[in-house]
């Protein structure tokens, strides 16, 4: 759990506002009603009424700040990765010194209303806040407050965190076709490699050996045979691959959109990272050199997370990207030319 | 949202309260509808029944109208169908309380509808209904928000109230009343006038209220009771035949006072005297507008009117107990009869009661003054006459029957006879009536119906003076009980109703002092005495107090478990001993930390071969105890007994700890 040290507070005489609700303000206009109704017509029990509803509602603007005074209400945040359209889980543990809080409840515009709930020290408190999609999620101004006891007056502070979370993309199942990546750490194309398309695979490289099936296999790779012969599902291995590195960009899942094409990267790159696979990410703009670990993934995670929405992204822009790219492979394609290939 | 059980069947006892008090002034049908609506939601409430569907609703809010209208049709006021469509419209509501905030909205207006009753009870009885129903409102505001045991509702309810208690009384006694902004619209009641004291006069008519022991009025003197007390409430100028009534003039007045009132109107009242006494009269509010007052009573009250008749008026019939401060004696102006009053005063119907007629010329044959001629006249009736509650019904020459037939008559017949008789003498003369005498309770009269009388009153030597035969018949038949008038035997049962009817009395008189009948000139004195000036600081004093138990009871109110409050102070003591405590620690999560730090080993491994100290080894195997039992503290289940057991072991183990872990490195 992250603690928003930023944000936690006392309650104080300063930092409670106390205000009548809505019912509060009709109870008023009755009362008010009642007293001149009582003083005009010199009826003394409609008056005592009237007064004895007033007196309450004074005193009870005083029972419902007490409640909520020294009090401290620290907010967490969940550790855990939070994905898009799942909603930002938001904890928050109160810290009375010997007193109960009756009718507890915490709102913000991202939230949904909470029945209130009567808290002591060290109870916690849930909160879901609705995200607006993956990217940077900053945390709304959150507004604690009880109508407790009679409903007619709120008392509420407000707890306002400077903090941002990291919304990871939503995640998509799919199957997906890493490419080959002979860049060296140093992004630098290693020397005599020889340039394998794995959906290009050529029959006169040496073959190392087989393997089983992964998922993101190329097609083409697949031991026909030995699955006729009943061996399962296998693979070629050749050992002209001099790079054990493949990378994911655009061409690697199949996509109707844009986003769905984040979510399907997100998948991939959780998939490889979970295989223990070198790979990096090719994509928007984003050009991550292979490597693995949790780091790794989580860094490729954020990348996808912080790229532009798709609203945001010029259309023309995104079609010279495209043809950026289609050029960059006839570029490739004439020195594949040359190659030795 | 279910709204609280609780909360429904108090407002449901609040409304259905506030309709029986309402009783006769709803549409019977009306009232039945909405007491089946509430009696409907509070089954709902309870799970007896489903929630009745939109038709059934329907049905119960065209019914309920039909009524109401039906009800106005056949003759009902505009404000008793006003009040029946307040009430069934409340009782719908009730069925379409879906969640909190529908509920606190018919909570506010059934607040409101429970103070309609006051415009027709104002009786001691009352009371209980003034203590009772705001606090059942209070109470059903707290059941619906707050979601508490009957015993902290009570608490809580008890806090508010004690502290709003006293707000109450600085309120009512120290904040200023400004005037009516508004006129009173006519009576909820009809103008029913049961006090007996009305606009027509008869004779034959006044012994059925002699003989009724109602409460007509209190008056209340700031200083001696007068040992004659005639309080007049209404004079009779206009004589048709053995009928009176008020003058032209007079109802000409009341008349523009209802409708066109214009204060140039106004007739001049008495002037103040220097050392006049004050008194002050509470009439009981039974559809008539006269107040009774002592005779030449000067009031400043702008709420009544003086007629020339020397008497007051309120512009509508009052039907709720009133308060009048007076001043007495006071100085009239010129009062003098003349024009149309005059003729009103003297006139006569010439061809009644000759006899009469005869026995007065013969009177006027001796040139006598008009002083010893009224005198005169008066002695008639010195010897040889009776005074009865049955005399019988008299004829239209009543005042020749009664003087030389029956001889027997009752205030009524004597007061008419003898204005007839000054009048036939050419002396102006009225007819009063009202009260005299009343029962002295300490320092106020009681005015009861039976004190119901009436006099004459003649101009004479440039002033009014009053001439009531009946004294002379029977001192005791003015102003005492009924039963003593006519000598009824005493019944010694009753002893224990007169104690009853004291206690009675007593509270009743207070309450009108002190709580119906406590205006702006009330307050004002009160106010203004140092003693009262004192009591209200004790007053104010006793609010802030309960302000502060509030916030001393709200917090044991609140208090938290002994063992999170253990826990907590044990936390800060070692916090103090250089351990560290963070944020959301408990005990468990304290001991893996204290583990961590004493032995370097990642992870409690309960077997392990620990490298530390015999203290230290100690300091952990009692922290782990502790937190084990806090567990149990928390939230195993156990008898009171065994509670409080490990609780003293529970604190015998913190102290052990903190001992430990002063004397460790």
């Amino acid at each position: 759990m992250q603690i928003l040290e930023s944000c936690d507070q006392k309650t104080t005489i300063h930092n409670i506002y106390v205000y009548p609700t809505k019912v509060g303000w009709i109870y008023i206009v009755a009362v008010l009603v009642m007293w001149l109704f009582g003083v005009n017509y010199d009826n003394n029990l409609v008056l005592l009424t009237a007064l004895f509803g007033g007196s309450c509602f004074l005193v009870s603007i005083f029972l419902t700040w007490s409640n909520l005074r020294d009090i401290s209400i620290f907010p967490y945040v969940s550790s855990h990765e939070v994905r898009a359209n799942e909603g930002v889980p938001m904890y928050f543990s109160v810290q009375s010194s010997d007193k109960v809080v009756y009718g507890v409840r915490i709102a913000s515009n991202l939230s949904q209303a909470m029945a209130p709930m009567d808290v002591a020290h060290g109870s916690k408190i849930s909160l879901l806040c609705q995200d607006l999609g993956r990217g940077i999620f900053r945390l709304p101004r959150f507004k604690i407050y009880s109508d407790f006891p009679l409903g007619l007056i709120r008392a509420a502070f407000y707890v306002e965190a400077n903090e941002v979370v990291t919304i990871f993309p939503r995640v998509i199942p799919c199957e997906f076709l890493p490419q080959k990546d002979f860049r060296n750490f140093n992004g630098r194309r290693k020397e005599h490699a020889t340039q394998t398309n794995s959906l290009n695979a050529r029959a006169d490289a040496e073959l190392s050996g087989l393997r089983k099936y992964q998922a993101g296999d190329s097609l083409n790779l697949i031991a026909w045979k030995q699955l006729a012969k009943g061996r399962g599902l296998m693979v070629r291995e050749f050992s002209a691959d001099t790079s054990s590195c493949v990378k994911l960009n655009e061409t690697s899942v199949r996509a109707r959109h844009y986003e769905e094409q984040i979510s399907m990267l997100a998948h991939a790159v959780n998939a490889l990272s979970a295989r223990g696979v070198m790979f990096g990410l090719e994509f928007a703009g984003i050009n991550v050199l292979p490597n693995k670990g949790e780091r790794h993934r989580l860094s490729l995670q954020k990348a996808l997370a912080l790229l532009p929405k798709f609203e945001d992204v010029d259309a023309l822009s995104l079609n010279n990207e495209k043809t950026n790219f289609t050029s960059t492979k006839l570029h490739l394609g004439r020195e594949f030319k040359g190659g030795k290939l | 949202m279910i709204v609280a059980t609780k909360a429904m069947l108090l407002m449901g006892a609040i409304f259905s309260l506030a309709v029986i008090f309402l009783g006769a002034h709803l549409s019977y049908l009306a009232a039945t509808v909405a007491l089946v609506a509430v009696i409907m939601r509070i089954l709902v409430a309870l799970d007896f029944m489903a929630p009745p569907s939109r038709r059934v609703v329907r049905a119960l809010s065209i019914v309920g109208l039909i009524a109401i209208a039906i009800f106005k049709i056949l003759g009902g006021a505009w404000g008793d169908a006003s009040v029946s469509l307040l009430i069934l419209g409340c009782a719908l509501k009730f069925l379409e309380i879906n969640n909190k905030r529908d509920a606190l909205v018919q909570c506010t207006a059934i607040f409101f509808l429970s103070s309609v009753p006051y415009i027709f009870h104002y009786e001691v009885y009352i009371a209980l209904y003034l203590l009772l129903v705001p606090l059942m409102s209070l109470w059903s505001y707290l059941a619906i928000s707050a979601n508490l045991s009957i015993k902290q509702e009570v608490k809580i309810l008890g806090l508010l109230t004690s502290c709003a208690i006293p707000l109450v009384l600085v309120l009512f006694i120290g904040l200023p009343r400004p005037a009516g902004l508004w006129s009173l619209p006519q009576s909820l009641n009809k103008n029913i006038d049961v006090s007996g004291i009305s606009e027509e006069f008869s004779p034959n008519e006044v012994s059925s209220l002699v003989r009724r022991g109602d409460l007509a009025a209190r008056v209340i003197f700031d200083g001696n009771i007068p040992n004659i007390r005639y309080f007049k409430a209404v004079t009779y100028e206009f004589n048709a035949g053995s009928r009176w009534y008020p003058s032209r003039s007079s109802r000409d007045y009341q008349m523009r006072l209802r409708y066109m009132y214009r204060p140039k109107d106004e007739v001049t009242r008495p002037f103040k005297k220097a050392n006049a006494q004050k008194y002050r009269v509470m009439v009981e509010g039974r559809g008539s507008q006269f107040i009774p007052a002592l005779s030449e009573s000067y009031s400043t009250d702008k709420s009544i009117f003086y007629l020339k008749g020397g008497t007051y008026v309120t512009r509508e019939a009052f039907s709720s107990r009133l308060a009048v401060d007076f001043e007495y004696p006071g100085t009239i102006g010129d009062d003098e009869p003349t024009g149309a009053y005059l003729r009103e005063l003297l006139f006569v119907h010439p061809k009644q009661n000759l006899r009469t007629w005869d026995l007065v010329s013969k009177l006027e044959e001796q040139n006598l003054t008009q002083k010893e001629l009224a005198n005169k006249i008066f002695m008639t009736f010195a010897t040889g006459y009776k005074y009865t509650l049955e005399p019988g019904s008299y004829g239209s020459n009543a005042v020749d029957e009664l003087i030389f037939e029956r001889k027997q008559g009752f205030c009524g017949h004597y007061a008419h006879a003898l204005a007839v008789m000054f009048r036939m003498a050419k002396i102006p003369a009225r007819i009063a009536g009202g009260y005299v005498g009343g029962k002295v309770n300490t320092n106020y009269v009681i005015l009861r119906d039976f004190d119901a009388h009436a006099w004459t009153e003649a101009y004479i030597d440039g002033k009014w003076q009053r001439f009531d035969v009946v004294p002379m018949l029977n001192s005791n038949a003015v102003g005492r009980d009924i039963e003593e008038v006519l000598q009824a035997p005493h019944n010694p049962s009753m002893k224990f109703t007169e104690i009853l009817a004291q206690v009675r009395e007593y509270l009743d008189y207070h309450w009108s002092v002190w709580v119906i009948n406590f205006n702006e000139e009330s307050r004002l004195s009160f106010v203004k005495s140092g003693l009262n000036i004192l009591v209200l600081v004790l007053v104010i004093l006793g609010f802030c107090w309960g302000l502060y138990v509030i916030g001393l009871y709200h917090r044991r109110l609140n208090k938290a478990d002994i063992e999170v409050e253990l826990t907590l102070k044990f936390f800060k003591n070692m916090q103090k001993l250089g351990y560290e405590i963070q944020t959301g620690d408990d005990l468990w999560r304290f001991y893996e930390r204290v583990y961590v730090q004493i032995t370097g080993v990642q992870g409690v491994e309960l077997n392990q071969d620990l490298k530390c100290s015999e203290n230290e080894n100690q300091l952990l195997l009692q922290l782990r105890e502790a937190a084990m039992i806090y567990d149990q503290l928390r939230y195993a289940f156990r008898s009171s007994k065994e509670q409080k057991e490990l609780r003293q072991k529970y604190i015998i183990l913190l102290e052990k700890i903190l001992h430990l872990a002063k004397s460790s490195p």
